[in-house]
């Protein structure tokens, strides 16, 4: 076992000096427990966050915090701020995360991660940029604690996927922090509430801060901590209320905020975040956007938000079901982030739990408190017999199958650490490898899912078709992290699995950035890239032909034109040299396919339907 | 059966040595009840199955083994991945069914075995017709009603036959099998609240 690791390598022993790191969309924190009190550590001038913004300047100087979210305006290029709604994510997503974005996103394609482009010739990604703030916190602590740290819990968004808890863990790597532990950001704060008030019961924890949104639903019982479920939009915060406001006014002013420049944008952000703010106070404030003035009223704010509040009923409703339970069974609800601040926000929680919420430890720096919590139980000083916590997946994960088929093979809400195996066989005599493709998410279609990690299988004895067992092993360590291994039982023939992260770092990627060697062989990675794309290509090629094969007869002859035409054009630009070309029109050739996929699955329900093999459903 | 890896002692099943008390390996084929020490019943209330789950979790999770050995972190994280799959399938009471029917030495969801109930699959075929055109959420409820009450009614029905042997193997197979049908509809269900 152990054969591939998706994740990090073991985590070493330690105890002594530990932190905890609330690395936020907007703001992030860092906190320690002293005397058996979690406290947050300020800096020098006796602030407790650090905005999480970071400017790139040309010579390599770089600022973090106060004095970089100050000048964002100014240096808008070179400015990076809530790098964290990046993190994990890929070039072709991120573009589409933003409509009014202060961005400029590298488009150079060299690996799959999206770059922050800051100059004509320099980008970032948002792992680098992580990495910055991490060592602006590292330093704090260090200086605080005085000397070197042992260990640091980070929190992450509990809806976070693999792919983005894999971008923390590579950012802190970066920044030559030890990891003790990713923890779920709303567990961390209800750790804070729990010990601080020592009473069993169940609570909803409400996170929204500047970026992401979480709900969690928890149990404190026998010393235990076990989240029931946890649900939430890993896309869904504060930024998007002022990136609401900002979109109205900038129309009301006459301007297509699609079209708006980047100085403009960033400008016109930050008047809508101040004005916001205003209003946790005031009744009416004043806005100053594309040169002109307007007033807001408390109403009229609530009003432009709803659109982006009503956006947390799915996944509240979802976390209920999960944990089977009615809002009116909670014993508290728990606010988290700047966001809960929002009096929209607070009314909505309110309503939905009939319940006032509770907000007695300052939200913004709850989570890092419960996080210096867990940090000072996993690796400090702290009593080993106090509270466990025990944590959730918070996406399915799956395999795919032919057609484009998702089998779930652990499921969202299932306790971790957490194991599962599925057994394969192969189809060719002779056959000694085998694709994998690893995606996470609940839709039916790999399409519909995120794309994790895809894999190859080598090393399978030679026999004959169909007599091959491999069986695949996923395991889910305590940190969320995907591990896999597997292992041919008629030989007990264990096999090396290759894997690469369909948005993340590779390890050789983030040896290079540490030791900040910037040269890279364009060529190489350019070649490897063609032969990643044509490898892909393939795949869909050959299981879209096969699948024409059995089934064309769902297809009209319109849309079987259409289809013949996707995969000419593919095998076409196959034979170039352009692997942009050929994923662009990979991806095209998968969306033309998903309606004949979703047909296809149903022929196989009526097929069942009509007396066989239930099973296959 | 299986002697302890570190002073040799003979620990059977056992979590930990009794003899040395260092944690072990799980034991292949060691039962999920026996892991959370728990009678093995179909009839198992989630607060009991929630205690005895707590009680191991506490024992055996990788972070009350933060400053041991690697290997001992390994075991304990080898442990609690156990416990979790018990935890996980013994909580619903389907699960719960088929790992008790396993157990007994049947071969559960295999592809000789399927819904044989003609006049079941055309119910649920009209029940899936009227799933589709339900556009509101009051269109949904009644027939995840409906749904609900079948599931219940076969629960029950494998309640009586493991606990009280009430009832023919033959039957709790084929409630079985209609239970995966009605649990696959209810995701359906489920699926469809969140579209609308």
């Amino acid at each position: 076992m152990g054969l591939l690791q998706i994740g990090g390598g073991p985590k070493e022993k330690c105890a002594g000096r530990v932190i905890g790191i609330d690395l936020g969309t907007t703001y992030s924190l860092v906190a320690t427990v002293k005397d058996g009190n979690p406290l947050v550590i300020h800096d020098d001038e006796g602030r407790a966050s650090l905005p999480s913004v970071v400017y790139f300047g040309p010579d390599n100087q770089i600022e973090v915090g106060e004095q970089a979210r100050s000048q964002a305006a100014n240096r808008s290029g070179r400015t990076i701020a809530s790098a964290k709604r990046f993190m994990g994510r890929g070039q072709q997503e991120s573009q589409s995360i933003d409509e009014l974005s202060p961005y400029q996103f590298a488009t150079d394609n060299e690996g799959p991660v999206v770059k922050f482009q800051i100059a004509t010739d320099q980008a970032v990604t948002p792992m680098e940029v992580g990495a910055e703030v991490l060592k602006a916190l590292k330093l704090r602590a260090e200086k605080e604690l005085d000397g070197e740290l042992d260990g640091a819990v980070i929190t992450v968004p509990a809806y976070f996927d693999d792919a983005q808890r894999q971008a923390t863990r590579d950012a802190a790597r970066l920044a030559g922090l030890n990891v003790l532990r990713l923890l779920n950001e709303p567990t961390s704060a209800a750790l804070a509430y729990g010990l601080d008030k020592k009473k069993d019961g169940i609570f909803a924890v409400f996170d929204m801060g500047g970026g992401t949104f979480d709900i969690s639903i928890l149990k404190l019982e026998d010393g235990v901590f076990q989240v029931l479920s946890t649900g939430g939009d890993s896309r869904l915060g504060g930024d998007d209320f002022d990136r609401a406001i900002a979109e109205h006014f900038l129309s009301e002013s006459g301007q297509d905020p699609r079209t708006t420049d980047s100085a403009t944008a960033a400008l016109s952000l930050h008047e809508s975040r101040l004005a916001k703010e205003r209003l946790t106070t005031e009744t009416t404030t004043t806005i100053k956007i594309g040169g002109q003035e307007f007033s807001l009223s408390q109403e009229q704010f609530a009003e432009i938000i709803q659109p982006v509040i009503d956006r947390v009923r799915g996944p509240v409703r979802r976390a209920l079901k999960d944990a089977e339970l009615k809002a009116k069974e909670l014993d508290g609800v728990v606010l988290v982030g700047g966001s809960t601040r929002v009096l929209a926000v607070r009314q909505y929680v309110q309503e939905v739990f009939g319940q006032e919420p509770l907000a007695d430890i300052d939200p913004d720096k709850v989570v890092a408190l419960g996080a210096a919590v867990q940090a000072d139980m996993l690796g400090g000083s702290g009593p080993r017999d106090d509270v466990l916590l025990l944590d959730v997946l918070p996406l399915s994960l799956g395999i795919e199958t032919m057609g484009g088929v998702v089998e779930k093979l652990l499921h969202r809400n299932q306790t971790i650490p957490a194991s599962a195996g599925q057994e394969f066989t192969t189809y060719a005599d002779n056959q000694t490898g085998m694709d994998f493709h690893i995606v996470q998410g609940e839709r039916e279609t790999v399409a519909a899912c995120r794309s994790l990690a895809r894999f190859k299988l080598s090393g399978i004895p030679p026999m004959g078709a169909g007599m091959a067992r491999v069986k695949v092993l996923f395991n889910v360590d305590a940190d969320g992290i995907l591990h896999v291994s597997a292992e041919e039982e008629t030989t007990n023939t264990r096999s090396a699995i290759e894997v690469k992260p369909s948005y993340g770092l590779d390890d050789d990627t983030i040896e290079r950035m540490i030791l900040e060697s910037i040269e890279n062989a364009r060529t190489d990675v350019s070649e490897r890239m063609l032969i990643e794309k044509r490898v892909d290509a393939d795949r869909i090629l050959l299981a879209l032909k096969a699948a024409l094969k059995q089934d064309e007869d769902l297809l009209t002859p319109d849309e079987l034109i259409e289809l013949e035409g996707g995969i000419a054009a593919l095998e076409e630009a196959k034979r170039n040299t352009n692997h942009r070309l050929i994923e662009q029109r990979t991806e095209q050739l998968d969306k033309l396919s998903v309606e004949f996929a979703a047909r296809r699955m149903d022929r196989s329900i009526n097929d069942a339907l009509s007396g066989k093999q239930v099973k296959q459903l | 059966m299986a002697d302890c890896w570190t002073c040799g002692a003979e620990r059977g099943r056992a979590t930990f040595c009794p003899s040395c008390g260092l944690i072990q390996p799980v034991v292949k084929n060691t039962s999920f009840f026996d892991s959370l020490e728990l009678e093995p019943v179909m009839r198992l209330s989630r607060s009991k199955l929630e205690k005895a789950y707590r009680t191991q979790a506490q024992k055996v999770h990788p972070d009350r083994f933060g400053r041991e050995s690697r290997m001992e972190r390994r075991l304990a994280l080898e442990q609690t991945t156990h416990i979790n799959d018990a935890y996980q399938t013994l909580k619903k009471p389907r699960r719960r069914a088929e790992y008790l029917m396993k157990r007994a030495g049947h071969e559960v969801g295999t592809e000789e075995q399927r819904v044989k109930d003609m006049d079941f699959l055309m119910e649920m075929m009209t029940l899936r017709e009227t799933l589709e055109e339900a556009t509101t959420h009051e269109q949904i409820e009644p027939i995840e009603e409906q749904i609900q009450t079948r599931f219940d009614n076969h629960i029950e029905r494998l309640e009586r036959f493991f606990d009280d042997k009430d009832g023919s193997e033959e039957e709790a197979l084929a409630s079985l099998e209609q239970l995966r049908f009605l649990e696959r509809f209810l995701d359906e269900v489920e699926h469809k609240f969140d579209t609308y």
